[in-house]
């Protein structure tokens, strides 16, 4: 087939649609710049979300040949491999907005301390920039997007000045807070891009329990609504829907000079120029993408002479904990939907209490589901079956608690994305193996996680259902990856500057969570938003001045 | 004076209104959907598997003052939910093949034996159909909305969280 070279250079490409993308889009078409956006999918209508469907209709309507909004990518369609004996879930959404399109929402700053602890414990690079470098834009995102909490900041989560009213907590989460503050442990009110109010002319929360699936009144935030329509209002967006971007290209001098995409449904391959290319396209297919663009300028694949690019994969180990609140069994059922998800949060505390610890870093626990759930999966942890059964899950239902810690994960040499010797993909380019395990330090971790969701319970005098200590939810399920085309001072062992852009490669630039060096205990997205902004500043500013 | 901030807000909520009546609406909408039921057609089960379920999972969620799991058609939806699954369809229609040899009478206390057992085919075909049944039964209208209580996934003007005084402090 012949390839589709339209002779228009762009100023800018930016390849991938979620945080990130939306994010740099956004920030340089308001600033007058014309970007290209290449999006791996299409828009996802949100009057088809099956946000109101309710459970018993749900399969039956599937069953019925109906269909809810495809968000996840089919493994068929781009598939990724993994040693036998180390899986890792690799969550994926292509489409306009990507993952933010049912993303979990939760909104927690890094502080001071997440950015610094790895130049004073030495693991593995420093951040190349500090809370007060972020924190301005860190003010701005949130008053852009809207993000509820409390006024209860904490040493390990700072920054609540701009903050929507909190939801209250449930039964359960009160009780949980109770029982916490009995043992010293502070749980904050939590904190997420969800409208508890009007905010910026978009309608708030109605509280249907199913961030899930979409929100059908774009009542959090997400790329597409959020930032993309914004910047398309601009005239200076465009964006070309089901452009499965491939590799970056580069001219003579190794610059980046276009991006090969291949188009989803025909198959056909495109190149595109632009002046700039911004890679945004999540961890681990920006990562593929930059591995497997490979010129004579860039054997290695394209800003990776050093061989950083696809090493320190990192993100989060977390497990989950159940039990049933005395005060709460045998009660009457009530609505508990609330925000989709937990309102409440628990900060990283383990700086606090004096103890010398054999590992670096920590976690933080967030808490799920509480009260009544559309169903009642731990009753197949109760014993038995008939009557007793059946009371037994009934006076238990309005009681249930969870609890989620997440630990942060190490970034170390050999977790890595490869794209050598790995079988190609349907537009003929090579997939990514991921090659991913926790080390020693998360396995000292671990225990003082189960710990301590433990702790919580027993002085909640709750009753625990049934788990398996040191059990672990799989590899990857966080969603959280980061740290493959990580940023950093020393140009010998990171791929980025501080802000975002190659050493090698002035023209280039890599805005997602691939960037940041560290995964923390948190969830990245709020970072991302304010790394992605304040690269694309900078870049706004090289261009203006002419220097790129 | 009001702040730019407090500003937006007031614009905002007034250029809202449409939108969140819309969300009730559309709401609305999605929850009258329900067409009346069509029947079922089995995927893979037999028709006499297909009895047989609603007999077994029946024993494992029985009806009280409020539907069993025969009444919520769990057999139904077990079959759907593994329509894709081989390996599990062969491990349920093998336990079946088994429990149908016992009386109806005996089948609870053949279950309750099983229970005590999990390492053993029969304990691996309870703890299958007790699990398929509870998925299925709280899932269902008459297991989650009529036996639990639930009538959340709804529009709500407000959530209030907890309001009992003995819960504070």
């Amino acid at each position: 087939m012949q390839v589709i070279r339209p002779p228009q250079v762009h100023d800018v490409i930016i390849i991938g649609s979620g945080a990130a993308g939306g994010m740099a889009a956004w920030n340089l078409t308001r600033q007058g710049i014309n970007v290209l956006m290449l999006d791996a999918g299409a828009k996802f209508r949100r009057g088809s979300f099956w946000t109101h469907v309710k459970p018993w209709d749900w399969w039956r309507k599937i069953d019925a040949g109906e269909r809810p909004p495809q968000f996840y990518v089919d493994l068929h369609d781009s598939p990724y491999e993994t040693p036998k004996e180390h899986p890792f879930d690799l969550i994926r959404v292509w489409g306009r907005g990507g993952k933010t399109n049912v993303w979990g929402r939760v909104s927690l700053r890094y502080s001071d301390h997440n950015f610094e602890e790895p130049a004073r414990d030495g693991w593995e690079i420093p951040w190349p920039i500090r809370y007060k470098d972020i924190s301005p834009y860190y003010d701005k995102v949130e008053q852009l997007i809207g993000v509820y909490g409390g006024s209860d900041d904490q040493d390990f989560l700072p920054g609540s000045k701009y903050h929507l009213p909190p939801p209250p907590p449930r039964c359960g989460e009160r009780l949980l807070m109770k029982a916490a503050r009995g043992i010293g442990l502070k749980i904050v009110n939590g904190r997420r891009a969800v409208l508890t109010r009007e905010h910026n002319g978009r309608a708030r929360c109605h509280y249907c329990g199913s961030c899930g699936r979409g929100c059908d009144v774009s009542a959090f935030f997400n790329s597409s609504d959020y930032l993309l329509e914004p910047a398309l209002q601009t005239g200076k967006l465009t964006i070309i829907d089901n452009a499965v971007a491939a590799r970056v290209l580069n001219d003579e001098n190794g610059l980046a000079s276009g991006v090969q995409y291949f188009d989803r449904n025909t198959r056909q391959e495109h190149q595109v120029k632009g002046r700039i290319v911004i890679v945004a396209a999540s961890c681990v297919d920006s990562t593929r993408i930059l591995l497997n663009s490979k010129s004579r300028q860039h054997p290695n694949g394209i800003g990776n002479s050093n061989d950083i690019v696809g090493r320190y994969l990192c993100e989060q180990v977390r497990f989950h904990m159940y039990g049933f609140m005395p005060e709460l069994i045998g009660t009457a059922t009530q609505n508990d939907d609330g925000i989709g998800g937990e309102h409440i949060y628990l900060p990283r505390y383990n700086h606090k209490d004096g103890r010398k610890r054999d590992y670096l870093r920590g976690f933080g626990m967030q808490f799920w589901g509480c009260g009544a759930q559309m169903n009642a999966t731990f009753g197949k942890k109760l014993p038995g079956f008939g009557v007793d059964l059946k009371t037994a899950i009934k006076k238990r239902y309005p009681a249930l608690v969870a609890l989620h810690p997440y630990g942060e994960v190490l970034p170390r040499r050999e977790n890595r994305i490869t794209v050598e010797g790995t079988p190609n993909d349907r537009y003929g380019v090579p997939i990514s193996r991921i090659e991913y395990t926790i080390g020693e330090n998360e396995r000292k971790m671990i225990p003082e996680m189960y710990d301590a969701a433990e702790s919580i319970l027993r002085a909640a005098k709750a009753e625990i259902l049934p788990f398996e200590r040191g059990w672990l939810d799989n590899m990857g399920s966080a969603i959280h990856e980061h740290g493959t085309v990580r940023m950093g001072a020393d140009p010998k062992r990171s791929a980025l500057n501080g802000f975002c852009q190659f050493h090698e490669v002035k023209n280039l630039f890599c805005v997602d969570g691939a960037a940041f060096p560290t995964a923390t205990e948190k969830n990245p997205t709020l970072s991302i938003l304010a790394v992605a902004w304040r690269a694309s500043d900078y870049l706004a500013q090289e261009m203006k001045s002419g220097k790129l | 004076m009001k702040s730019r901030r407090q500003a937006i807000q007031s614009a905002a909520a007034l250029t809202l209104l449409p939108v969140v009546a819309n969300a009730q609406e559309h709401h609305q909408a999605q929850a009258a959907s329900g067409k009346p039921a069509r029947p079922y057609k089995a995927k893979w089960a037999t028709p006499a598997e297909m009895k047989l379920l609603g007999e077994v999972s029946e024993i494992i969620i029985p009806k009280t003052d409020t539907p069993g799991a025969a009444d919520a058609r769990v057999n139904e939806f077990i079959d759907y939910t593994l329509q894709s699954d081989r390996k599990r369809q062969a491990e349920l229609r093998a336990g079946l093949r088994r429990i149908a040899k016992v009386k109806p009478a005996g089948r609870a206390s053949w279950l309750s034996h099983a229970a005590e057992k999990p390492d053993t085919a029969d304990g691996r075909f309870f703890t299958l159909i007790k699990d398929l049944t509870i998925d299925g039964y709280y899932q269902s209208q008459q297991g989650l909305a009529q036996e639990l209580g639930w009538h959340g996934n709804t529009y709500l003007p407000e959530f209030k969280g907890c309001t009992h005084p003995e819960h504070q402090g």
